[in-house]
């Protein structure tokens, strides 16, 4: 209740849920929304300024801009979504058994992760993206992949505290196997903070998604996704400006929403500290 | 801290040797096929073979690593595979211009970020803070390539105050900061977003401590309560963070360098990445994972000029 009280008082927390949700609602129900179907081509009618038939304009092969952008949200979401989902579930899992249990083996994962953690996320996930290959599941491995060292060491900062505390004892005592201490016990305490902080990874998911697709590294043409959307523009920027401007201005806004969201978050579960660190 | 300095700087070998060793694994793991890449889709396999046998690719993955870590170690990052250069050469030609890229961006975000972080935390709760806090959450959500855009849509293409594109003469001074300005102005916002955020908190932490209500107390100016007393303090986790924001500009780079058409290790590393050229893009990675100890060294070796307190043993 008290969260909820702090949230309250923050309107840009509001603001931020709307910007979210509406880019959430657009893509959820894209088919209904869009007026055309985004990879029609009208070979006529190519690079027309925004007007009333076509908002924000059309692209060198006539594509109606706006629903390319309503579409194109869909892979950037999920994307995040699924890559957040992976690494998550593989950083968490090797954070709490590492941090649990100690010893050498803890040492050399920390080792490792400090170095692989020394590159930005970008970079990992181009590294990742060039050895896979490019395309939708490609991307969601390489940035899956890219932000596991990140999960490793959110996980171990509770977990090294939890098992500590008294109901672990407790749980050992009365003859708990290790498993049920960790699923039952070190989890469920420690996923509050994972969660908050992970979703404000999506933030940083959405913009290297749409990094990679800028740089031709993710989600490939035609299928519309607002980096390389931003990526085709940018060729055009005298004669068409809204070809890059209308996507990137999408990417901002979910972002930013999300920001929002998380700026509040912080507020609430540490007031003293409003660090920037992603 | 002369002990000190020796152990960080002998650990800066095993540092990279790891990264190399990951890297280097990484990429011979992938799907890539140089061979193909290089020759053609249409190649014949003897071609192909004889292409793998020049370039030491038919050998196994254990003897080619071998080669590479005796290499690496006589400073010989090898050549091209699809130009034959030396790839330090090539480093060496576009290195300057990355290097201009992020030292300028990182010095703007300095220069705007500290003073704008510490009005805002001395205007706590007014309009100024929440447009700033606003502004600059708008500064970190936005991708870096699209700030580019918009800067060189207005200043560029609209107002033709700079150049579209190109990185300029690198021996010619005025022409050299010409070409920078844009793409370092981009990658200075970026920096100016984050510094700004983490001056303003951490002004607000440290305005609140004992010291600075004791300097208060006996009477200095406030100019000098806040300069000498809040802002040293508050300057050092604004060190720490300026070290990780600038590998975040280092990776952001790329993207400039792509909407700006300028030549860097970011372009070299793309390029490289589309003609599976391996030995371009290992040693490229190298060159940044290089740059990121360092970063992190100097931002150790700064905590105890800026904080006396920190003495390394």
């Amino acid at each position: 209740m008290n969260y909820l009280h702090v949230l309250r008082k923050n309107r840009l927390v509001y603001f931020g849920v709307v910007l979210v949700v509406l880019v959430l609602l657009a893509a959820m129900f894209a088919p209904l929304i869009s007026l055309s179907d985004p990879n029609e081509q009208d070979i006529l009618g190519r690079l027309q300024s925004p007007s009333a038939q076509h908002l924000c304009g059309t692209d060198k092969y006539g594509r109606d801009v706006l629903s390319r952008i309503i579409w194109g949200a869909r892979p950037s979401i999920t994307i995040a979504l699924l890559s957040m989902g992976i690494s998550m579930v593989i950083g968490v899992s090797i954070g709490i058994f590492s941090a649990y249990y100690g010893g050498w083996v803890d040492n050399l994962i920390i080792r490792f992760v400090d170095i692989l953690m020394s590159f930005p996320t970008l970079i990992l996930g181009a590294m990742i993206a060039a050895v896979l290959g490019t395309g939708f599941y490609k991307v969601i491995l390489a940035i899956g992949i890219a932000f596991i060292p990140r999960f490793i060491r959110l996980a171990r900062a509770p977990t090294l505290s939890i098992r500590e505390t008294v109901y672990v004892e407790a749980a050992k005592a009365v003859g708990a196997s290790e498993l049920r201490v960790l699923v039952c016990h070190v989890l469920p305490n420690a996923i509050n903070e994972i969660l908050v902080v992970g979703t404000l990874w999506l933030a940083t998911a959405i913009r290297v998604e749409a990094s990679l697709s800028f740089l031709g590294l993710g989600v490939q043409p035609p299928t519309a996704s607002w980096g390389n959307m931003i990526r085709q523009g940018v060729d055009r920027l005298a004669a068409a400006p809204w070809l890059a401007i209308l996507p990137g201005l999408a990417v901002l806004i979910l972002v930013f929403g999300i920001n929002l969201v998380g700026d509040g978050l912080r507020d609430v579960f540490d007031p003293r500290f409003q660090s920037p660190k992603r | 801290m002369g002990t000190y300095l020796v152990r960080r700087l002998l650990w800066v070998v095993p540092t990279v040797l790891c990264v190399a060793t990951i890297v280097f694994f990484l990429i011979r793991l992938g799907a890539g096929n140089p061979a193909q890449a290089i020759l053609g889709t249409y190649a014949s396999s003897e071609s192909l073979e004889a292409f793998r046998t020049t370039m030491g690719l038919d050998q196994p993955i254990i003897v080619q690593y071998g080669v590479y870590l005796s290499q690496l170690i006589q400073g010989d990052l090898g050549s091209s595979l699809i130009t034959g250069e030396p790839v330090s050469n090539q480093i060496r030609v576009v290195l300057p211009y990355t290097l201009d890229l992020t030292i300028g961006g990182i010095l703007l975000g300095l220069i705007l970020g500290i003073p704008l972080g510490l009005l805002m935390a001395l205007r706590h709760n007014t309009w100024l803070d929440s447009t700033g806090r606003v502004l600059s959450l708008a500064g970190i959500s936005m991708p870096a390539f699209f700030l580019g855009i918009l800067l060189l849509m207005l200043f560029a293409v609209r107002l033709n105050w700079f150049p579209v594109s190109g990185g300029g003469n690198l021996a010619n001074l005025p022409d050299r900061l010409y070409h920078l300005a844009l793409p370092a102005v981009t990658l200075g916002l970026v920096m100016t977003a984050y510094i700004t955020r983490t001056t303003r908190a951490s002004m607000l932490n440290v305005l609140t401590e004992d010291y600075v209500r004791t300097a208060r107390a006996k009477g200095a100016r406030e100019e000098v309560v806040i300069v000498r007393h809040a802002l040293r303090n508050a300057v050092i986790p604004v060190v720490t963070v300026c070290g990780m924001y600038a590998t975040i500009l280092l990776a952001i780079s790329p993207l400039v360098e792509i909407v700006f058409g300028r030549p860097g290790l970011g372009r070299l590393i793309l390029g490289a990445i589309k003609q599976s050229d391996y030995t371009v893009l290992q040693s490229v990675m190298l060159i940044y994972a290089g740059f990121v100890v360092v970063i992190n060294l100097m931002v150790d070796l700064s905590y105890s000029v800026i904080d006396p307190r920190i003495r390394y043993q």
